[in-house]
């Protein structure tokens, strides 16, 4: 239980070199940008780290669904694992688009559609934390969490879609752009090829430290059954 | 070349960026590492009662 699997410790290689790789490209192969500067650059990591908190909240939802059908604890440990791992993710999404903003839009911080949507998400899933804590019965907290996963879960497409839907000043990088939004910019091959790579990059990362936290919550559990038995 | 000298300078913001991104995953993955020794030595405790 303690020694990492062979294809965990190849992964944990993968997913560093893969990382790494893809922070060279953001600094030494994309071009700058010539509106903004180089704190476009964050712009690479800022879509990366939302689509993995976005990815890990449907990770649970559907290990939600899979638990409620089912019932074995492992799917619990796994909505639990997405749902921390994403929070993590998410929040470093928020804070890199709120220091890409104060320089573009002249504001760290302001109440339009996405900005709101994506707080809203992250306070829900901070929530669910919250949930976890004030259930003491392992059966009851895994059947009200996957509960709150899944209905949770519908946050997440609104604010993907709130920019494409509402009037802001989001940009649209892929796709056709507001009118009022600001801070566009139209990708070269160089910037796709980040771009995309630091997507993948940031999944496959995000696949090694779900592993990670499964399996610290197996041992977690093995903790209370033991406290349990004892 | 003209319009390289008009590329706005907004470096300290990329840097700031960058260093939220390497802080948050270290602290994550520390804090990872931190539990599972934890609960590691735990179930070792434990298991020893047990017996």
């Amino acid at each position: 239980m303690t020694k990492n699997p062979l294809m965990l410790s190849i992964l944990d290689v993968l997913s560093g070199v893969m990382v790494l790789v893809a922070a060279g490209l953001v600094f030494f192969y994309a071009p700058v940008e010539a509106m903004m500067g180089l704190v476009q650059k964050v712009f690479y990591f800022h879509v990366a780290t939302a689509w993995v908190g976005m990815l890990g909240f449907m990770v649970a939802a559907i290990a939600g669904i899979v638990y409620l059908r089912k019932g074995s604890p492992i799917w619990d440990i796994t909505g639990y694992a997405a749902v921390e791992i994403s929070l993590i993710f998410f929040l470093t999404a928020i804070i890199l688009g709120s220091i890409w903003a104060r320089p573009v839009w002249n504001t760290w911080w302001t109440w339009e559609p996405r900005l709101t949507t994506a707080a809203i998400v992250e306070l829900i899933y901070a929530a669910y934390l919250l949930l976890r804590k004030g259930v003491d019965d392992p059966e009851r907290r895994a059947r009200f969490s996957a509960i709150y996963a899944i209905f949770g879960f519908f946050s997440v497409p609104i604010t993907f879609i709130s920019i494409r839907i509402l009037r802001t000043i989001h940009p649209i990088v892929i796709g056709n752009a507001e009118a009022a939004a600001s801070g566009g910019f139209n990708m070269d091959s160089p910037m796709k090829l980040t771009f995309f790579f630091s997507l993948a990059a940031f999944s496959v990362f995000f696949a090694d430290l779900l592993w990670h936290r499964i399996r610290l919550g197996k041992l977690q559990g093995e903790i209370e059954q033991l406290r349990i038995d004892s | 070349m003209l319009s390289r000298l008009f590329v706005p300078d907004t470096v300290n913001y990329m840097i700031a960026g960058y260093l939220v991104v390497v802080v948050m995953i270290i602290g994550y993955i520390s804090s990872l590492i931190l539990r599972w020794r934890k609960a590691t030595q735990k179930v070792e405790v434990l298991r020893m009662e047990q017996k």
